[in-house]
């Protein structure tokens, strides 16, 4: 129950729900199915269809579950060719939806069409797995293999053909899924799964396929999805990019520091986060600097923390660190007002620009925070525009253009009043005059 | 030869992690705090790539403190030479920040004493709210990382490292009153009246459009009988 809520919160958030998400490098990860259609398919799964009856609803649910535009691709072996031609049968494997941006219906089509045909040829699928992946982008590629059994076209030899293929491509993982395989048969999926630095996951019960399925390809798209409305801060104090509650990005070249605010009401405390995620890809070393001030320009706090670019890994790479105000706006020193924050991403760090993800949130009392979407407080809808370089007087403009609005419904109604009251009386005038 | 050795000690490792991982919930951890999966106290198995971040989210309550403890499924000879130097395990309060560096970052693996994190007591809100730290101590959701270093300089593998983790919420949850006090005095008085005064402009507005248009009707009629007879 906990992995079914996991993997729905998961992908659902990730992708789904987000107002914006920009990748953290330029590539995202992409993966690629390899499904069995070999005859051994429609056998009866035990409940109530076959195998491949299981495989098709599979793909339904993960189609539903999956947001649109992943890059994901099909490869289907042994589902053209009968078995009795064991040499064209075992060239039977086709990459019958390219890896790109899914298109759910595509892929939701093309399973519902196959038929359980042929042989296995499981090594002859893994070798051409690379190609369809493709070499460029930055992002990981991962192979989840799903089959009902075991390699029966070697050479080349399933185990020996992951190796090769994980040797080839250094962010290239296979995994396996197992369905209702027998023993033997999953000592060689398994050794598939190891070679290729994957898991192997065996599935008895053919409902569960969904989800083992579901699981892997959570775990193939996984990285940190930067999040919230883009906003770009100000390049001085006097100008910073105002912000409300809610979750923000931004991407700062190394070397430079923007500006951020906050309108904080009396009683209020602002609770906010500045955290930094350099690409996979990012070297070097740097700093992650902020600095919150109160709105009589008081320095309240000062952070800073190391970013470690690929290689040097010693805390990790991303950092994160809050920028809190000690006590509610209204106790000493923090009068209730515009604050203002500065994030630095110091030079060090060789990356064209660092992705960082600004969390605000204002806190009344007896209000307990915590930013995540499952917790309810990130709906789209909740996600407020920030007005960049706005300046204080931005809000009340606002409601001042609300009340003229009422002054003129009255003034038009009035003198549409009086318009029709003289019509009216020059009405009656002239049928008494007549 | 020696990428071999190190493929079969894996299936090893894995196969010895999946049976030790056999009483743990599978789940799948978030790349990134806001989609932290929510979990309950219980015992977790989850895999993760070196350089790989995963998080997950717990919620606190008042009086509560979370301990989570940590274990790779392989030893750390192997995580080595994977080119992972350990398993880091952190906790990180709703404001994300770090609460603890565990004391023993170099992680787990079944030949070590498994890696330890633990909150403080959280505080109330208004406590917290009020207690002059920098870094919230009081409830909310607190979040769970989990992060394989690798070796600065050396290839490193792509593998899914098996880990299990154990989530603890210790201590009763008491109750996070609500103070009812105004906290200001100054500025809810200014804004009581301006609140009122927009919302009933806001609800009065077609009604005092209404009285307008009677209103002109009626001067409009009146004016115009008066001019009439006044011409006579």
């Amino acid at each position: 129950m906990i992995l079914r809520v996991a993997i729905v919160a998961a992908l659902a958030c990730a992708f789904g729900a987000a107002p914006a998400l920009a990748q953290v490098a330029d590539d995202r990860n992409s993966a690629l199915i390899i499904l069995d259609g070999s005859k051994s398919m429609n056998e009866d799964a035990g409940n109530g269809g076959t195998r491949l009856d299981a495989a098709k609803r599979a793909v339904d649910t993960l189609v539903e579950r999956l947001p649109s535009g992943v890059p994901l691709g099909l490869r289907v072996y042994g589902s053209k060719v009968a078995e009795t031609s064991r040499a064209e049968a075992c060239r039977d494997t086709e990459l019958v939806v390219p890896v790109g941006p899914l298109d759910k219906e595509q892929l939701r089509s093309t399973v519902q069409g196959l038929t359980g045909k042929g042989r296995t040829p499981i090594g002859n699928s893994l070798l051409a797995a690379p190609d369809d992946l493709g070499s460029g982008g930055q992002g990981r590629r991962t192979v989840v293999l799903v089959s009902d059994g075991g390699d029966n076209c070697a050479p080349p030899n399933p185990c020996d053909a992951a190796e090769e293929v994980s040797r080839r491509g250094i962010d290239l993982t296979i995994s396996v899924v197992g369905l209702q395989v027998n023993e033997r048969v999953r000592r060689q999926l398994e050794c598939i799964a190891k070679a290729g630095g994957g898991t192997y996951q065996g599935v008895d019960d053919a409902d569960k396929l969904a989800d083992e399925l579901a699981a892997m390809l959570t775990r193939a798209f996984r990285s940190y999805e930067v999040e919230g409305t883009e906003v770009t801060g100000g390049s001085a104090p006097e100008q910073p990019a105002a912000l409300k509650e809610g979750l923000f990005q931004d991407a700062l070249a190394p070397g430079e520091l923007r500006w951020y605010a906050v309108d904080v009401p009396a009683g209020q405390r602002l609770l906010a986060s500045v955290t930094a995620i350099p690409s996979h890809e990012t070297s070097g070393q740097g700093r992650l600097r902020s600095e919150l001030f109160n709105p009589d320009q008081q320095p309240l706090t000062s952070r800073h923390e190391p970013l470690y670019g690929r290689g040097r890994n010693v805390a990790g790479r991303v950092a994160s660190q809050p920028l809190a105000m000690a006590a509610p706006a209204g106790s000493q020193g923090l009068p209730p007002g515009r604050y203002r924050f500065s994030v630095e991403v110091e030079r060090g760090l060789e990356a064209d620009e660092v992705p960082v993800e600004i969390a605000v949130q204002l806190l009344d009392a007896g209000e307990a925070p915590g930013l995540t979407r499952e917790a309810g407080e990130l709906g789209a809808a909740q996600t407020p525009t920030p007005t960049p370089e706005a300046t204080p007087e931005a809000a009340p403009a606002s409601d001042g253009d609300g009340s003229g609005t009422d002054v003129l419904i009255v003034a038009v109604a009035a003198l549409g009043g009086v318009a029709l009251g003289v019509g009216t009386g020059l009405l009656l005038s002239r049928r008494r005059l007549a | 030869m020696r990428r071999l050795a190190l493929l079969a000690a894996l299936a090893f490792a894995v196969l010895a992690a999946s049976a030790a991982a056999q009483d743990a919930e599978p789940i799948v951890g978030a790349g990134s705090f806001t989609t932290a999966p929510i979990i309950e106290p219980g015992t977790y198995s989850d895999t993760a790539l070196p350089e790989e971040y995963l998080y997950y989210a717990v919620r606190l309550a008042p009086g509560q403190r979370l301990r989570v403890e940590l274990q790779a499924g392989m030893p750390v000879r192997e995580l080595n030479d994977l080119g992972v130097i350990s398993v880091q395990l952190n906790i990180h309060s709703p404001d994300r920040s770090k609460l603890s560096v565990n004391g023993r970052t170099s992680t787990v693996g079944n030949d070590t004493s498994p890696a330890e994190v633990t909150t403080g007591t959280v505080l109330t809100s208004e406590e917290a709210r009020t207690a002059n730290e920098r870094r919230w101590t009081g409830p909310g959701v607190y979040f769970i990382a989990v992060y394989p270093i690798a070796f600065s300089g050396r290839e490193v593998s792509k593998a899914q490292i098996p880990i299990q983790f154990t989530v603890e919420v210790e201590g009763e949850a008491q109750p996070d009153p609500t103070p009812s006090a105004t906290p200001s005095p100054a500025p809810t008085a200014s804004a009581a009246p301006a609140q009122p005064s927009s919302s009933s402009g806001d609800d009065n507005t077609p009604m005092v459009a209404a009285a307008a248009g009677v209103g002109g009707l009626l001067v409009g009629v009146v004016g115009v009988i008066a001019l009439r007879q006044r011409r006579r």
